[in-house]
């Protein structure tokens, strides 16, 4: 016996009358829905349209971004926006999917889908095909899937499971966990991928954190991480010569430098307000990789300081919801998907936007739903989409846990 | 507290396989981990500002000078066209390929990747007719700046250019060509391998032909499109305006393959022929043997640069004679039936003048006078001239002031000064059969055309003016004044007609028109005397005499050979010529001419 949207007339916390909740019904886009409009919480609401806005945003920058180098390269301007476009349909159905979908089911799912993903990057070391020097994708018919990206959304429920009763869980299920987890970080360094490794790891270690794990053990295993990230950076030439030029671009500007040098002088040129949509002179194939690592110096160069002021308090405001959300969840996991999954996509932008400026090495990882790739988009918006069922869950009407063992008082 | 809490309260008491309690996830935890990102949206906020507000105008300032584009002004020079708008010269865009090996990147590399020097050869060796060892041989091991080839073709560069390879680079630069070769060089000059403009039109119309080009600064992307922001109006307008020459390419072909012939036949040391229209001064052709070829400039003596027929003087001799009895006629000293006695000798001032055969003609008339070119006829009837009279008439010719023309380097003819002239007889008596005074052939044709178009004295010139294939922007201005009565001249061509009748210029008699002309064979002034081996032979032809139109003049310097004469070395080319102008021209035969 568990509570669901057909029961929720026996109680009425929020102060509906059983008629209310009837005529509420009777719209056909709330059998559709996983829980009628009225109900859902103003953060699930607000995630939903910002998300909506996100994308579509996304879409045009996109759209600017790759139109001259898809015309000169593709003879097609609209071939990145076309496909991006059958993509976010495709990522916005997962949306949905991940929106009517349980938590307890996506947290039973959580650990297979770790391990298939697991077993997917190990699979791209060795049949991947290699782009731009690092092997991060396997080819599949016409689909080119890189597990490094769709096995995020599994990073975050495994780790909710893990970490929300951390203290609890038995010391070898918690190792299992771990190497499987240090293990994928290796793995993904091993493609070279180091900015997908580092924001894993960051983000694991932010749901430790969040989860209530020691500081002292987040202390050793962030200085761990570190550690592993510079043995990385030394023993990989390629990264190498990308942190060096990371911290003096303007030394060989034609050479290493020549991609941060480029988006710093599309940036800088924006100025305040920014050449106008569409109007970026950076984008015409002076800007390497202008349609997904790099696209927010066309962002920044076409709507300027205040563009990017913009973009910079959406991301806060994203962030502010998913701790709203994860405030009012009332279980572990729920707290810790919500967190977590706030935590990757603002955290994902900021290191993209964090490459773009200049204030990290130069990596490849996409600024979520804006960036050309299908993949990405999938992995954010199936993470979006786990964002807004922890906040329509945590309104109690659906979902539900066995989250016996808590004493009411407790939770108070 | 909500119906997931009130639910949970129900299950409550099943709790047994709990060890350790559980903590539910403290607020201040997740607050924290907000924080963090927070603390990283604040430091690229700062970031942004940093680089879009403080090092924005420096940024940008940089950007832009990576973006735009200086427009290279190569110097170009419009076209010279003959008076059909055919090519004489031409501004051919060409290409050199330079190479620098450390920035070598196929498109779609990694912008880090640099290929080696043999991958691009390879590539390279397709599109230029040079094997990849070769190539490998030139660029070596230089890092930058090695100019692989030159003399590139525009499709050849493009076909280059779509390689899309980094390091490559392709310059643009302008080489003048004359298809024609060596056939207007005497007259268009030509450009060195700076051009520089070193003779010719090119040099002295070089303002002219220049077309003016502004620097301009034009943004593009990185594969070299322009970009439509800033651009200054008329930015990409192409000056199409052409030279426009009053010469005429076959029939300056047909003019110098004919005397050629002659030339090298008697051995001469050069040879011109004009025609010039005798009522506006258009010359139609200008040719001159020996000349050179101006796309190989290099390989000549520069001596053949300039056009002797408008820098040289010589003396005229017999043909000028026909412009002498003119003068007679127009002050009235003769009649145009009257008669002298010619015996063949005759003293001026101790000096004895003898007719070129020594012949006396006895009492003969005018045309009679032309027929045989007797000097001492010429003499006689010129005697009754005051001389400073005479004097004043051929400075009134202009025979010694430059010549209004757009003839670059043409220069006066020369004339005893006037106190000279007057003060002793031998003067006046030998300028009466054309000798004693000089001047360039281009003089004599205008002079004969003052006798052919009724007494105006008009300007030579070869430009028609600058013009696209519709409009005209400039025009060389034809301005005419009167020195001679018609009827004057009319008579003088009825003359030199029965010269071409019944003289020494048969050779150019063609069945059905009517044509004037008048041979010469003058002895060349050297050191002050006369040197008996070296003649300069002329012929002169104005015609259709029913409408004068055009001037014919031959003159070739030093023939070889005891029978070398006007008649024999300058006629055969003028014939030549006239032949080819009657039909280029489309000239219909005398209606006069054919009945009788």
């Amino acid at each position: 016996m568990k509570p669901n949207k057909h029961r929720i007339s026996e109680s009425n916390k929020n102060g509906l009358t059983n008629r209310q909740l009837n005529k509420a019904r009777v719209h056909f886009w709330d059998k559709l829905l996983p829980m009628p409009w009225e109900l859902w919480p103003s953060e699930s609401r607000l995630l939903l349209a910002l998300i909506g806005f996100w994308s579509l945003a996304g879409l045009l920058i996109l759209g600017s971004a790759s139109w001259w180098v898809a015309s000169r390269e593709m003879n097609d301007g609209a071939y990145y926006l076309k496909r991006q476009v059958i993509w976010l349909i495709a990522s916005w159905s997962i949306l949905y999917l991940s929106i009517s979908t349980n938590l307890r089911q996506w947290l039973k799912l959580a650990g297979p889908g770790l391990l298939i993903g697991w077993l997917l990057v190990g699979a791209t070391l060795i049949i991947g095909t290699q782009v731009n020097g690092a092997s991060r994708w396997l080819i599949i018919g016409s689909l080119q899937i890189q597990p490094s990206e769709l096995i995020k959304p599994f990073i975050i429920l495994q780790a909710a499971n893990l970490f929300s009763y951390w203290r609890r869980i038995k010391i070898d299920q918690k190792l299992f966990w771990l190497s499987i987890y240090i293990s994928l970080i290796l793995l993904i360094l091993k493609q070279p991928n180091l900015s997908t490794a580092a924001l894993t790891g960051i983000i694991l270690w932010l749901i430790g954190l969040a989860g209530g794990v020691r500081f002292i053990s987040l202390f050793l295993t962030g200085s761990i991480g570190l550690l592993l990230g510079t043995i990385s950076i030394l023993v990989n030439d390629y990264q190498r010569l990308r942190v060096i030029s990371f911290l003096d671009p303007w030394k060989d500007p034609l050479g290493n430098g020549y991609q941060l040098v480029q988006s710093l002088l599309a940036i800088g040129s924006g100025g305040w307000f920014g050449e106008g949509y569409g109007l970026s002179t950076q984008k015409l194939q002076y800007l390497p990789i202008q349609s997904t690592d790099f696209i927010y110096a066309v962002f920044a160069e076409e709507f300027g300081f205040i563009g990017s002021a913009m973009l910079l308090s959406f991301l806060l405001l994203i962030a502010f919801l998913g701790l709203r959300v994860a405030l009012r969840c009332t279980n572990n996991q729920a707290k810790l998907i919500a967190i977590g999954s706030s935590t990757i996509l603002v955290g994902q932008a900021i290191m993209n936007i964090s490459v773009a400026t200049g204030m990290i090495p130069t990596t490849g990882l996409p600024l979520p739903m804006v960036s050309y790739g299908g993949n990405s988009l999938i992995s954010s918006l199936l993470i979006s989409g786990l964002l807004i069922r922890c906040s329509l869950e945590s309104t109690g009407l659906i979902g539900g846990f066995h989250i016996n063992k808590i004493p009411s008082k407790k939770i108070e | 507290m909500s119906i997931g809490r009130k639910y949970h309260h129900q299950r409550r008491p099943n709790s047994s396989h709990s060890v350790v309690p559980i903590k539910p996830i403290s607020s201040f935890r997740v607050g924290l981990v907000f924080s963090i990102l927070c603390i990283g949206i604040l430091g690229l906020f700062g970031r942004v500002a940093w680089l879009q507000v403080f090092r924005a105008s420096e940024l940008e300032a940089r950007a832009r000078s990576l973006q735009t584009y200086k427009t290279q002004t190569l110097g170009s020079r419009r076209s010279i066209v003959d008076r059909r708008g055919r090519l004489i010269a031409i501004d051919e865009e060409q290409f050199r390929l330079w190479a620098h090996p450390r920035y070598f990147n196929f498109p779609g590399d990694d912008p880090s990747q640099i290929r080696t020097t043999r991958e691009v050869a390879q590539k390279l060796s397709e599109l230029l007719p040079l094997p990849t060892s070769q190539l490998l041989k030139r660029i070596g091991n230089r890092s930058s700046g090695v100019k692989i080839f030159e003399g590139l073709d525009p499709e050849k560069a493009s076909e280059i250019r779509r390689l899309g390879i980094s390091g490559l680079d392709l310059e643009p630069y302008l080489q003048r060509v004359y298809p024609q070769g060596s056939l207007f060089a005497n007259v268009v000059g030509f450009l060195n391998q700076e051009r520089i403009p070193q003779a010719g039109l090119e040099q002295s119309l070089n303002k002219n032909l220049l077309i003016e080009e502004k620097t301009h600064l034009l943004r593009r992307s990185a594969d070299g499109t322009p970009l439509p922001d800033d651009l200054e109006p008329g930015l990409f307008a192409k000056d199409a305006e052409k030279l426009y020459l009053t010469l005429d390419a076959r029939l300056q072909e047909l003019s110098l393959k004919a005397l050629q012939v002659e030339v090298d036949k008697w051995d001469a040391k050069k040879g011109v022929a004009i025609v010039m229209d005798v009522n506006n001064g258009e010359i139609l052709t200008l040719a001159s043997t020996p000349t050179y070829d101006p796309n190989t400039y290099w390989e000549y003596s520069p001596v053949l640069f300039k056009e002797w027929s408008v820098q040289d003087l010589f003396e005229p001799g017999s043909t000028f004679k026909p412009i002498n009895l003119a003068l007679a006629l127009q002050e009235g000293i003769i009649l145009p039936t009257g008669r002298v006695n010619d015996t063949g000798k005759i003293s001026v001032g101790g000096w004895s003048i003898y007719n070129h055969d020594r012949r006396a003609n006895g009492l003969i008339d005018f045309p009679k006078v032309l027929q045989v070119s007797s000097n001492v006829g010429m003499v006689k009837a010129m005697s009754k001239m005051k001389p400073s009279n005479y004097w004043d008439w051929l400075h009134k010719l202009g025979l010694d002031v430059s010549p209004e023309t757009d003839l670059p380097g043409a220069v006066a003819g020369h004339l005893k000064n006037k106190g000279n002239f007057v003060s002793h007889s031998i003067e006046h008596a030998t300028a009466s059969y054309g000798q004693g005074f000089s001047l360039t052939p281009l003089k004599l044709a205008q002079l004969h055309a003052l006798i052919a178009n009724g007494g105006l004295l008009v300007r030579p010139h070869v430009t028609k003016g600058l013009q696209t294939d519709d409009t005209t922007s400039y025009k060389s201005n034809v301005d005419l004044y009167r020195l001679l009565r018609p009827e004057v001249t009319e008579t003088i061509r009825s003359w030199m007609e029965s010269v071409v009748e019944n003289g020494s210029g048969k050779g150019v008699k063609t069945l059905g028109y009517r044509i004037g002309g008048k041979t010469g064979t003058a002895q060349k002034a050297v050191n002050g005397g006369y040197d008996s081996g070296a003649k300069i032979c002329s012929f002169v032809a104005n015609f259709p005499l029913d409408n004068p139109r055009y001037v014919v003049l031959v003159v070739v310097d030093e023939p070889k050979g005891q029978h070398a004469y006007g008649s024999t070395v300058a006629v055969p080319v003028a014939k030549k010529i006239i032949d080819g102008l009657l039909v280029l021209e489309k000239i219909p035969p005398s209606v006069q001419k054919l009945k009788s």
